[in-house]
Parts: structure tokens; sequence; C-alpha cells
């Protein structure tokens, strides 16, 4: 009897076994080192002691379960409130700050949550499809008589902070919003020299406004005299996006994934946005980059707030979009001390990505050094992926190759979409010119792991390429291999790799049913969400738009986004 | 609970409470994180209460496996770091009692962090065996196929294994998680 044998006929059900194969079991575990070892330390395992359910558990479930409530419309006070909050308090929570045409996130320490969310608010609405109106979370500590709402000039230190769920948010995801728009309004009371202003016209997020302040919210702006415009969404749990009024355009935005789970401390993300929008509230644009530079070369502040300045021009989302003096000399080098002595690898990594669009031949022996000898996967990815600015400098293309094959990381740490060592090594040495052939080749390419075929043709890449071209331009026999992977592919995370893929692809009889199926009933949200994207270009058919209605009822708010946005045509 | 068959969901979910707790602490290694795991997974069959029928235990068993493993995958997707590289262990018994020897007691941690180095997909497959699900109920949990999920099984306790005879080594080999 081999390993295997012995391991299969353990797992399967004692009371079937013989007395002869029991006893071949045990001869071979006993005699067979390995399995012996593995047995015991699972014996062990078992062992360990699992408490017993606590009696508030219950008690607890069946107050946080859902209660529907009719909508009302309530009255909104406009209410005055002092104070931004200039940022400086260390990140205690997990958070995405999010940047227009933006590479790796920014990263922070990762705490466990403490305290499960709260029950939602008693007074949020529930679920489903209408438009919610979100109460007034208390009332402001001062008001203004000279704010009744009347049209006024825009002050660029005045903030309007709106809350803007998402149609589809159900309660749990409105009262966790509640939260981390109440937060940031303590955060705000805090502070002096802005005035900020709580309005709530009603309006619920949608998607296309992510870069672009809606008109009825710049009227919103302008009736307060507000020239800035802070919206609180209910995407990924709660999504804060600052817009100028005047021109409307999205100036920065912070995401925090985690809190959907309440894993994330919302102080700790309302302080994050605080800092980051505090600075774009408080001076002109000139000012800020100005203050940006002084804070990369100040080492006395900590890491994290040097690469929050660092990351200032790329945050620069009003035009100009690139200040084409921060990267200078000075700059650089300090970037560089930050990016190779960082104790947090995720900063190292984030120093790194800011680096990305600059082509100054200094950068070139750091990245070597880092991609050579930093012990964090993720920062070298990154590296390797900045190296791509310098293939032609002596050593890199050595050095990459070198990487592509003999990095130690090569096992992904996600089914997608953060690119292994070699991942990220493999496609640096690619130039932008040959990159979608390169694409192509890696799709049709059958000797590949499957996520390495897919990942160039998902929505985001920690380098930016994805922009450079759409599935479309790689022509049906593209989206024809990508539909057989996906439909051949039980793992739930690579099936939603292929079905992000043909999001753009055009329209195939053959992909119908099977992208339906899957929007109704697969077991992964993220897989129906995908499938629902994919069938975007579909909606003009009778079955299809009928599978997007059912989907509007889908548990998972995923779901549910993807299928409005199919239905409204976004 | 207005507007809920609370007799319904109390007679669905309630017997199942036990099972499902157990099967999130072995899971998740943390009350707090456990607690939230079950209250989720009870959420979720709320919304679906009125499609529900008996069995209900394998379904609530799936919903967990999925909401688990979805939610280690989208921790791991994120380039964040956790601050000591370790996930903070609440230890099961923080009050061992003065019959257990030390070894034991060491033993215990090292099983403790070995099972959070092992990922999401392995951790499920391992704790479901432990709580004494069969081959046919732990696939039809997972979705995977029963030749296919034996062998993960093996391959799950072998780096079970793998992990903890790096951690009793004199200098540990990696603080990659032990695939």
């Amino acid at each position: 009897m081999n390993c295997q044998e012995a391991n299969h006929l353990l797992d399967g059900d004692p009371q079937r076994l013989s007395p002869a194969q029991s006893e071949s079991i045990h001869r071979h575990v006993a005699g067979c080192h390995a399995c012996g070892e593995e047995w015991a330390d699972w014996q062990a395992m078992l062992l360990l002691p699992v408490p017993a359910t606590p009696a508030s558990l219950w008690p607890r479930i069946i107050a946080a379960l859902p209660v529907r409530r009719e909508p009302r419309r309530r009255a909104w006070r406009p209410l005055v409130i002092g104070g931004v909050l200039l940022g400086g308090a260390a990140l205690a929570g997990a958070w995405v700050e999010w940047v227009r045409h933006a590479s790796a996130p920014v990263a922070t320490a990762l705490v466990a949550g403490s305290a499960a969310p709260s029950r939602p608010n008693a007074d949020a609405d529930s679920a489903v499809d209408a438009p919610v109106h979100m109460p007034a979370s208390e009332p402001a500590a001062e008001t203004s008589a000279a704010d009744s709402p009347s049209a006024k000039a825009l002050d660029p230190q005045r903030v309007l902070v709106l809350k803007r769920p998402e149609a589809a948010a159900d309660a749990r995801a409105l009262a966790l919003a509640d939260q981390c728009h109440d937060a940031i309004v303590r955060e705000l009371r805090s502070l002096r020299g802005v005035s900020v202003v709580l309005d709530a016209g009603a309006s619920t997020r949608q998607s296309g406004q992510l870069l672009t302040l809606p008109d009825g919210d710049r009227e919103i702006a302008r009736e307060h005299g507000a020239g800035k415009v802070v919206s609180i969404s209910t995407v990924g749990g709660c999504e804060a996006l600052l817009h100028d009024a005047a021109s409307g355009a999205m100036m920065a935005g912070v995401t925090a994934p985690g809190l959907d789970g309440g894993k994330v401390p919302v102080e700790a993300l309302a302080r994050a946005i605080s800092r980051n929008f505090g600075d774009k509230v408080l001076l002109d644009p000139d000012s800020e980059l100005a203050q940006a530079r002084a804070n990369v070369l100040d080492t006395s502040l900590d890491d994290a707030e040097r690469l929050n300045a660092l990351l200032a021009p790329l945050r620069r989302l009003t035009p100009p979009y690139r200040d084409t003096g921060f990267f200078d000399a000075q700059v650089i080098a300090a970037a560089i001390r930050l990016g190779t002595n960082a104790a947090d690898p995720g900063i190292r990594a984030s120093v790194w990505s800011s680096l990305q669009r600059v082509k100054d031949p200094l950068l070139v022996k750091p990245l070597l050094q880092v991609l050579a000898r930093d012990t964090h996967a993720q920062v070298r990815s990154q590296a390797a992926l900045d190296l791509n600015n310098f293939l032609d400098e002596p050593g890199v293309r050595e050095a990459l190759r070198r990487a592509a094959s003999e990095d130690p990381s090569s096992t992904p740490d996600a089914v997608c979409c953060v690119l292994t060592v070699r991942e990220a090594a493999q496609r640096s040495l690619v130039a932008d010119k040959d990159y979608g052939k390169w694409v192509l080749d890696t799709l049709l390419d059958e000797r590949l792991p499957v996520r390495s075929r897919l990942i160039s043709l998902q929505d985001s890449s920690p380098d930016g390429r994805f922009r450079m071209f759409s599935i479309r331009d790689l022509g049906n026999e593209a989206a024809r291999v990508v539909f057989d992977i996906g439909q051949g592919e039980r793992d739930a995370g690579l099936r939603r790799m292929a079905w992000t893929a043909l999001k753009h692809a055009r329209p195939d009889d053959a992909f119908e049913p099977v992208l339906v199926e899957d929007l109704a009933s697969h077991a992964d949200e993220f897989v129906r969400a995908a499938a629902a994207t994919a069938l975007a270009g579909y909606v003009d058919r009778s079955t299809v738009r009928a599978a997007f209605e059912r989907a509007l009822n889908d548990p998972s708010i995923a779901v549910r986004r993807a299928a409005g946005e199919a239905l409204a045509g976004k | 609970m207005p507007g809920i068959d609370n007799k319904r969901f109390s007679s669905l979910v309630q017997p199942h409470l036990d099972a499902l707790f157990r099967a999130a602490w072995r899971l998740t290694r943390n009350r707090a994180d456990a607690e939230d795991l079950v209250q989720e997974t009870c959420i979720r069959a709320c919304r679906r209460l009125q499609e529900l029928r008996e069995p209900v235990k394998p379904w609530l068993l799936r919903v967990m496996h999925n909401l688990f493993v979805d939610e280690a995958r989208r921790l791991r997707s994120s380039p964040i770091d956790r601050p000591d590289g370790m996930p903070l262990v609440e230890p099961a018994c923080p009050e061992p009692t003065p019959e257990q020897s030390l070894e034991t007691r060491q033993r215990m941690a090292q099983i403790e962090q070995a099972w959070h180095r092992l990922e999401a997909g392995h951790r499920v497959l391992l704790a479901l065996r432990a709580e004494g699900y069969s081959i046919a109920e732990i696939a039809a949990i997972t979705d995977i196929p029963g030749d296919a999920l034996t062998m993960r099984l093996h391959r799950a306790r072998q780096n079970l294994t793998r992990c903890l005879r790096e951690m009793q080594a004199p200098t540990p080999l990696s603080k990659e998680a032990c695939k």
C-alpha cells in the first residue's frame, strides 16, 4: 500500500474498511515516516479544543437580521459644522487610496477587527431597489443663519458632505456607510479653518459618476457656497470621494474594502480620509505640491506621512494632472531611501509604485537592488514593473530575465490580480509596442497556467497596461478561447477572471446560456457578478434582461450592482 | 422581528448554530471572527428564507465556506501586510489547566500558528474534516469532486505538517504561506 492509497482509505468511511484494509493502513502509517508525521500532526490538530457556542450569539444574530421598512422621505435640515481635520493620525485600518490612472493601492497594516458591525440603524431603510433616504445622523453642533440654501460664491475651503448610497445597497451596507459618514463628520468637527456643510438632497450613487460630480450635487454645493464636495458611498463598504464643486472634477478618493466585514475601525478610515482630503481643501494646487515636496524631504515625519506626500502629484486629478517638476533629484533620492528602508513592505511597494512613471536613470541601480534583495515579493514585483522604463539600460534585461525564471516567489498570493515577481518581470520585458501581441500569444499558449493566460485581460493591472487594448482588439478567436477557459474552469476565481475578460467582447450566441446560468446560480457571488458584466452587451435580449431583473434580488450587493448597471445601460 | 417569519427562521437555522460555530471556529481560530462568520451566514439565510428547505445544514455550511474563502481572497488580493506577519491568534485555551504540560501548550500554540499559515482552501477542508463531515458532505459544501477532494485533503495535511516542521526548525525557512 502506498501513501496515496492509505490516505484515500483513511479519508473514507472507517466503517466500510475491511479488517485487512485497516491492518494494511496501520502498517503503512507505522512504517512510513512521512505519513506517520502527517497523521500525528493531524491527530494533534483534532485535539485542539473548540469552545462552546457563546450563549449571546443567537440573540446577537436575531438583533442583526435585516428589518423591512417602507422607505420614508425625511425633511433634511441644512447643517453647519465647523472644521476639517488635517491628517496626521496613524492609519490603523486597511484602506485603498483610489488614484486615477492608479497602479498599486496604498497599503497599510491590517488590524483584526474587534466587534462585529452593530445592528443597522433602526431608522435605516431596508434593501433593495428604490432610492434610499438616509436620515440625518445627529444634529449639528453649530448652525449659521447665513446658511439657508441660496446661490453663493464658492468658498474653496467650504466642504459639502453628502451621503450617496448605491441604489442596490442593503440595510447593512447603509448602516456601515452611516457609521463612516458620522465618523468623518466627527473628524470635521474637531478642525478649524474650514467650514463644513451637510445636506442630503436625495440621490443615489450611480456608476459613471466617479470622475465627475453630478449636476444635482454641484447645484447643492452652489446653494451652500461650498467649493469642495465629499461624497460618501456604500461602494465596497465605504468610499469617500472629493470633488471640486466649480469644475465637477474628482480630486481624490479613498475606499475601505475591509469595512464591509466590520474588520476595519471606522474611525481610522475617517482619519485617513480626512488626512488625504485635508490638504486639498486647505491649499491651492501649487501650495499643496510645495507642501508635499517638503513633507517628502522631512525625515522627522513617519514613513506613512512621507509616502502620502509622495503620492500627492498622482492624486492631482484636476488639470494639470501631473506636475512636471515634483520629482526632482532631491525628491527622487528621498523616495529611494524610503523605498529601500521603510519597515513596512506595503509602504516600500507603494513608493516604487509612485515612481513608476518617473524615467530618471537615478532609479536604475536601486531598482535592480530591490529586485534582487528585497525580502518581500510584492516589493520585488513592483520593482520589476518599474524597470520596464529602463529596458535599454545596462543589466536591466538580464536582471528581469533572471527574476522571471528564478525568483523564489512563483506562486501567486491570490488568483487575481497581484502579479508574482516572475509574472511582473516577464511582463516588464515586453515593450509597449509589443504588448498587445504578447497578451494574445500568452492567451493562446496552452502550456501556461490559466491565471497567467487571463491576468493581462483583467480590468486593472499594477502597471496600468490594461488600458492599452481591449479584448475586441484581439478578435473573436481570443474571445472564444477565453470563453472556453471559463466554461471549463471549476475554480471560481479563475472562472471569474474569464468572465471579467469577456466584458468587452462582442456578444456571441454560444456564450449567452452559460453566462446566464452562472448569473442565476453560481455559488460564488463574484462569478455571478462577473457573468453579469459579461452579459451587459446582451441586455437587449429578452432572456438576458429577465436574468438581470431576477439578479436585482441577489443577496450579493456586487451582483445587484452589476445587474443594475447593465439594465441602466452603463 | 417585524417583517420576518421568526418562527421559520429559528426552526430552520437555530438547530445548526452549534455546528456552524464549531466549523467557523475551526476556520478562523478566533472567537470574534467566528461569531462574525456565523452571523453573516445566518443573515444570508434570512434573505433566502422563503427558498430554504430541509436539509438546510449543508447549504448553511456552503454559504459559510464561500464567505470564508472570499474574505480570505479579498484580504490577500490587496497588498496589505499584517504588522507582525501573522494574524492575531486567540489561544483556544487562554488559561491552560495545571495538568497541561509546557510541551503540550507549546505544541498547541505551534499548531495554531501553522494553521493560520495554511491557505484558506486547505483550512476549509481540514476544518470540515475535523468536524467529522464525510467526503461526500464536504464535496457538496465545497463543490469539489470526491476524487479531487481526497487528494486535496492529503495535500492540506501535508502542508500542515510542512508548516509545523518549518516552525520547529532552528531557523525559519520561509515566511511565505504554506501552500
